[in-house]
């Protein structure tokens, strides 16, 4: 019985890997609306954004930071090239924060279009996409290249 | 203090800052502002060692007998979150885990507090929250959210303590590319325990208690110290008046060295009352494919059994999906053994009284050390399974741990298969 329990995890953690290809070796863009003032952000200053070490932009605004859904491959991609953490651990670290009160995780937004709709409408979010969006409402204040 | 209690001026000030930052709340209009969350643990333990020995996570569970355990470590807790705006939070945690029969419904609320964040640096809170005395004390209910399957034992098993009633302020700060956090605490809270294995517990009230955390943090390493003071009452059960009245009678009855026997008995049994302090610090490296985890504690106060020290270290190596580790604890009480006064030429009664006072203080010491061996295999982002095997080394007059022990020690085995989740 244990066995075959084992096995079926097994099967499962293979084919959520293999779904898990596809994006996941893309350059990730951060982007902000364009009337947003924030000029480019470093490595550093999109994790403190993005893992909740800080709520406001460098010039003091508030933030509003958006994930992509948990099953994309962009979000895999996206945490393992900001701060080489996999989604587990990325969940581990928002289990502690969270469950304790102190802060939480970003806004999940449904899909990539609507992390794409809100962007365009609100000036103080940021978000990720993994490709250019090509889109003059939008821009990239950061780029992290594949395997960094 | 209590929420409901809190001065008129603070209660003014908070409604004046909820009601001015409404009208300049961020544009949150097409996300949630309500966000529910959970965590949970379903997970089977078995103990092989002394006859009816029973594994508790910590002195709040409820007793057992020790073989298969299906509710030692399983549990299931629900967050909500609501975020009025940027600067105001509710947040509020309920927590479904085995807990003694005595135990109020209204303690299955693990938190429910009021967050004022007027800027990035600062975060007040008032209402019931997370204790954040020890490094695992506010997480420990999240098995997600660490490596091993349960706390140390020897460090975390002493402590019922989960949450307060009253308010903090945390105030972070960097300098160079390392965080800086200092919080002070103030509040009440309150916990059941059993003063020794197998008897009823009793509730103990910690008031008025302040603590102040420090913590650093730099690229993967977390450095933090911790000190609190509180005044502690017992509530005292009726058996333990009986023995105390009896000593009481013995120490009166004329014999000076019987006197100061029953007197040796008397005093630790009867403090129920006084200060309790603790003071804490812990390291926390986790940086790429290790996690190394320490910390070591010092409790002393004016009640018998919270005077201790305890410590422990967990190396962690990643491999891939895996998080293979290993932790060893330590705990050991400041005071000695209580001695068995040898009372036969005062007849059978005074005899059974003497053993049974001495054996009273001495099943609730807790003197041990452990080592825990261990997997995590996170096979799903929001899931977790873990196997782990421990091995205690239980002194004699030290085994308050351990449900249906009593003064003897022994040496029991436990091996857990745990699934941890999120959502």
């Amino acid at each position: 019985m244990m066995h075959k329990l084992v096995r079926f995890l097994q099967i499962a953690a293979i084919l959520w890997a293999w779904g898990s290809q596809g994006l996941a070796h893309a350059d990730v863009h951060v982007l902000v609306n364009a009337t947003n003032p924030l000029g480019n952000i470093s490595q550093k200053e999109a994790t403190d954004l993005f893992m909740g070490r800080t709520r406001v932009y460098p010039d003091g605004s508030a933030v509003v930071t958006l994930d992509l859904p948990r099953d994309s491959a962009v979000r895999v991609a996206f945490y393992e090239s900001l701060i080489g953490l996999t989604q587990a651990q990325i969940n581990s670290y928002w289990a502690r924060l969270m469950f304790t009160g102190r802060t939480m995780p970003p806004q999940t937004m449904s899909s990539e279009q609507a992390m794409l709709e809100y962007l365009r409408r609100h000036p103080g979010a940021i978000g990720y996409l993994g490709r250019d969006p090509g889109d003059r409402q939008l821009r990239t204040i950061l780029i992290l290249k594949e395997g960094r | 203090m209590k929420p409901s209690t809190l001065p008129l001026s603070l209660s003014v000030a908070i409604a004046a800052g909820l009601w001015s930052s409404l009208g300049r709340a961020v544009d949150l209009s097409s996300l949630p502002s309500l966000r529910l969350n959970g965590f949970g643990t379903v997970a089977l333990s078995h103990v092989d060692g002394p006859q009816a020995w029973g594994l508790r996570r910590d002195l709040g569970y409820r007793e057992n007998h020790g073989g298969n355990q299906l509710r030692t470590d399983s549990r299931i807790g629900v967050q909500a979150n609501y975020e009025i705006n940027p600067q105001w939070q509710a947040t509020a945690q309920v927590l479904a885990r085995d807990r003694l029969p005595q135990v109020k419904p209204s303690d299955s609320v693990e938190w429910a507090f009021l967050a004022y964040q007027p800027n990035d640096a600062v975060t007040i809170r008032a209402g019931r929250m997370a204790l954040d005395m020890f490094l695992m004390s506010d997480q420990r209910n999240v098995g997600f959210a660490y490596p091993w399957v349960r706390p140390n034992l020897e460090f975390y098993g002493g402590l019922p303590l989960y949450g307060f009633d009253g308010m903090d302020a945390a105030y972070e700060w960097s300098r160079g590319d390392a965080r800086w956090r200092v919080k002070a605490a103030y509040g009440d809270t309150h916990t059941w325990t059993p003063i020794q294995p197998g008897a009823p517990a009793v509730e103990a009230h910690l008031h008025n208690g302040i603590s102040a955390v420090l913590s650093r943090e730099d690229d993967g390493l977390t450095l933090r110290a911790a000190v609190s003071v509180s005044n502690i009452e017992v509530n005292s059960p009726a058996s333990l008046t009986q023995v105390v009245q009896a000593l009481q009678s013995v120490e009166s009855a004329g014999n000076p060295v019987v006197a100061q026997q029953a007197n040796a008995l008397l005093t630790p049994m009867a403090k129920l009352s006084g200060r309790v302090h603790f003071a804490e610090v812990g390291v926390v490296y986790d940086r790429g494919p290790w996690l190394i985890q320490a910390e070591a504690a010092r409790i002393f106060s004016d009640l018998y059994s919270l005077n201790a020290k305890a410590a422990y270290l967990a190396v962690g190596r990643r491999m891939a999906d895996y998080t293979v580790y290993g932790v060893v604890g330590w705990v050991r009480p400041d005071n000695k053994a209580a001695e068995r006064p040898d009372w036969s030429a005062l007849g059978g009664a005074a005899m059974a009284l003497g053993a049974e006072a001495s054996n009273g203080l001495n099943s609730g010491r807790t003197r041990e050390r452990s080592v825990s061996l261990g997997v995590r295999w996170d096979f799903h982002p929001q899931t977790a399974l873990k196997v782990q095997w421990d091995w205690y080394d239980v002194e004699d007059n030290g085994a308050a741990l351990w449900s249906g022990s009593d003064v003897r020690g022994g040496h029991p085995q436990v091996g857990t298969v745990a699934l941890d989740f999120v959502f």
